[in-house]
Parts: structure tokens; C-alpha cells; sequence
């Protein structure tokens, strides 16, 4: 088959598409211009559904936050411990928020109307920063383990508090500077890093997305 | 109920584009059902970024764009959900002859093009869909936002491929 003969091919396939009778779109300037109209049609932005997942887990950590601020102006100057680790859980639950905000803002500031490759490099890349709110979250674990501490039962009861609750957290620091260090995309390729970070819905994409962004590269060389 | 300018002005420029935007649907999703959705969040997404067109910009070429960007995030998220057709079960039924219109000969040919294409990564198959499409390089170039040199030799590899791949069909 010559060339020609495939580009006619193609273009014949025109007519076929037009003869078809599986898509009536007649009323898609109507259904565009209204917006309830757009809501109510099977069609959800797929842009759309990347950033309704962050903005719940904004929602969500918003009221978090206000929990522990509620609970650590409750319980006042009564214990340090509590006021440190929930302020600390706090922060560190704001800076994810933060994270997610400005990814959001990434997504709202892409432009389908520019190149196919710079558009499909900053969705990849966004959806690869992810990771980083991973690693953020992870920091929180160290300060579950101390919340409930006191000086009382420091003084009344050392042997349990130094034999196991101080272990305990000195386990999950070394256990989150272990995932600190290890939860990034150059480490994916590690069986357990993947499991960990695979389980939830939103990191299924990263290993698509990392296989993406190779393609991309290969593609612009 | 009044019409407003933007939306006239979208419709009379989007209307010239149709063939182009269910090509590239039906060319990264062949099912019939997905395929309307694609197609409908294609020209949701161009109304929705209208705002954004530069007038100086050729149509067709920003179309393109939007409309291949949003085929291969389409492909990329059904291929996360595993969603995607095996080569095999690829069979188009714009393709059937009874469908289509066309003769035996050529609906066989137009399905063993889909499936060669249907093969190819999604980039590559953007750069095959504009090649088929008559684009010229520059054109190509401007719509994926590569270089001219990097378009012809893919565009190189590419003709080397629908030599070898496709065969005359047995009558």
C-alpha cells in the first residue's frame, strides 16, 4: 500500500464518522453554555475529578486542625506533652493542606490550548508531587506516640515510661526518617516503597505517571 | 433565549473541526459509549478554555491541541484503571462496512489502520493522527511542541512502520 492510499484512507474515514449515528451532539454548544445542563451529563471534567479528591482532603484536614486547636486550648498548660505533639500535628497537617493548595492552584493555571507536550509534562509532574505530601504526612507519626505523655507518669512510674513509651517513639522517628528518606519517586522502584505508597487511590497514578514521564522525555529527544 | 456572540463565533469555528475531534476520540478510545463521553469533554474543555484562544492563532491548530490533550489524559486514566482494549478485542465498528459506507476492501484496511495505531504509545500516536490529517511538519511541530528536526525523523520512523506493518489485504 502506498502512503497516499493510507491518507485517503484516513480522510474517506470522514464520511464513516459522519454516517454514524452514535454520537448526537447537536445540542453541545447549548449543554456548554449552561451549566446546570453541564452537571447533569455524564461527563465529569476529568481535570475536575483530579482535584476533587484534594479538595476534600483539604476539607477534611481543615476541620482536623481545628479539632486540635480546640482540644489544645481545652486542655491549656495542663500537659506540655499533649500541647507539643497535637501543635506539632497541627503544623504539619496545615503544611500538607498547603501542599494541596497550591496544587490545585497548578491545575486551575493549566491551559489545554498550549502544546501537547508541555500540557502533558505539567500534568505529569503535578501528578508526581504527590509524593511530597506523602513524605509530609508520614512526618506527623513521631507525635502519636507522645500525646498522651505527662511528667506525673514520668515521676510515678519511670520504669514503664523509659522501658516502653520512650522506645516506642524513638521506633517511629527512626521509622519516619526512614520514610522520610525513602518515599520519593527515584526509590519506587523498591518493592515495600511501592506497596506503601500504592495503597490509597490517589498514588495508583504515580507509577503510570512516572512511566509517562519517561515516555515524554523519550518523545521530546 | 439570546445567544450570546462567544458562543455563535465558538460554533461556527468548532464546526469545521468535528471530523478532526472524533478521529482523535475514536482513536484513543474505540468504544463506542467512552468515546461520546471523550468527544463531549473535548468540546467542553475547548468552550471552557475559549476564553484563553488567541484569534491570531490558527482554530484547527489550538483544537488540536485541546483535543489531543484531553484524548491522552482520557487514555492515560483508563490505562491507570486497566480499562484499556487489548489489540486483539480492538475492532472498530466505524470501520464495518455496513456502518461506514465504504467498500469491503477499504473497511478492512481502515481497521487494520486503527489497529496499528491503537499499537502505537499515545504520543506517537498524536504525531500519526497529524500525519494522516496532511498536517505539515511545522504545523505538527507547533501542535505537539517539539522540534522541526525531531518531527521528521519520527515522521521517518512513522512511514517505515505503515510500510511494514500494513500489508495489501487478501481478497
Amino acid at each position: 500500500m502506498e502512503e497516499n492510499e493510507f491518507k485517503k484512507i484516513w480522510q474517506d474515514y470522514d464520511l464513516a464518522l459522519e454516517r454514524s449515528t452514535a454520537i448526537n451532539l447537536q445540542s453541545w454548544a447549548m449543554l456548554a453554555a449552561c451549566r446546570t445542563e453541564m452537571q447533569s451529563i455524564r461527563v465529569v471534567s476529568r481535570m475536575e475529578k483530579l482535584s476533587v479528591f484534594k479538595r476534600r482532603a483539604i476539607l477534611l484536614g481543615i476541620l482536623w486542625v481545628l479539632l486540635l486547636v480546640t482540644l489544645i486550648y481545652l486542655t491549656g498548660s495542663n500537659n506540655p506533652f499533649f500541647s507539643v505533639s497535637a501543635g506539632m500535628i497541627a503544623l504539619i497537617s496545615l503544611i500538607s493542606m498547603g501542599q494541596y493548595l497550591h496544587q490545585l492552584w497548578h491545575i486551575a493555571s493549566i491551559n489545554l490550548g498550549m502544546p501537547v507536550t508541555q500540557v502533558q509534562n505539567q500534568l505529569v509532574r503535578l501528578q508526581l508531587s504527590t509524593i511530597r505530601s506523602v513524605r509530609t504526612a508520614w512526618l506527623q507519626l513521631p507525635f502519636y506516640s507522645t500525646w498522651f505523655w505527662s511528667l506525673h507518669w514520668i515521676r510515678t512510674s519511670p520504669a514503664s515510661f523509659w522501658a516502653i513509651a520512650f522506645p516506642i517513639a524513638l521506633g517511629f522517628t527512626w521509622l519516619t526518617i526512614c520514610l522520610y528518606r525513602n518515599i520519593q519517586i527515584g526509590h519506587m522502584d523498591k518493592k515495600w516503597v511501592r506497596r506503601l505508597m500504592m495503597t490509597g487511590p490517589e498514588y495508583k497514578t504515580l507509577e503510570e505517571a512516572q512511566d509517562f514521564l519517561r515516555q515524554l522525555q523519550d518523545f521530546d529527544q | 433565549m439570546k445567544i450570546q456572540p462567544d458562543r455563535d463565533r465558538f460554533s461556527i469555528l468548532l464546526e469545521g473541526c468535528r471530523p478532526m475531534v472524533y478521529k482523535i476520540a475514536h482513536s484513543y478510545c474505540p468504544s463506542r459509549e467512552d468515546m461520546e463521553d471523550l468527544v463531549q469533554e473535548i468540546f467542553l474543555q475547548a468552550w471552557k478554555s475559549f476564553s484563553s484562544y488567541d484569534p491570531e492563532q490558527k482554530f484547527s491548530t489550538w483544537m488540536y491541541r485541546i483535543s489531543l490533550n484531553v484524548a491522552i489524559s482520557h487514555y492515560r486514566s483508563k490505562k491507570r484503571q486497566g480499562a484499556l482494549l487489548s489489540l486483539e478485542d480492538y475492532r472498530s465498528d466505524l470501520a464495518d462496512p455496513a456502518v461506514g459506507g465504504q467498500s469491503d476492501e477499504s473497511a478492512a484496511r481502515l481497521q487494520q489502520l486503527h489497529q496499528l495505531i491503537a499499537g502505537l504509545p499515545a504520543l506517537d500516536r498524536a504525531l500519526m493522527l497529524l500525519y494522516l490529517d496532511e498536517k505539515t511538519h511545522a504545523e505538527m511541530a507547533d501542535i505537539l511542541g517539539i522540534s522541526l528536526t525531531n518531527v521528521s525523523t519520527k515522521i521517518s520512523r512513522i512511514r517505515m512502520l505503515l510500510r511494514q506493518q500494513l500489508s495489501p489485504i487478501k481478497k
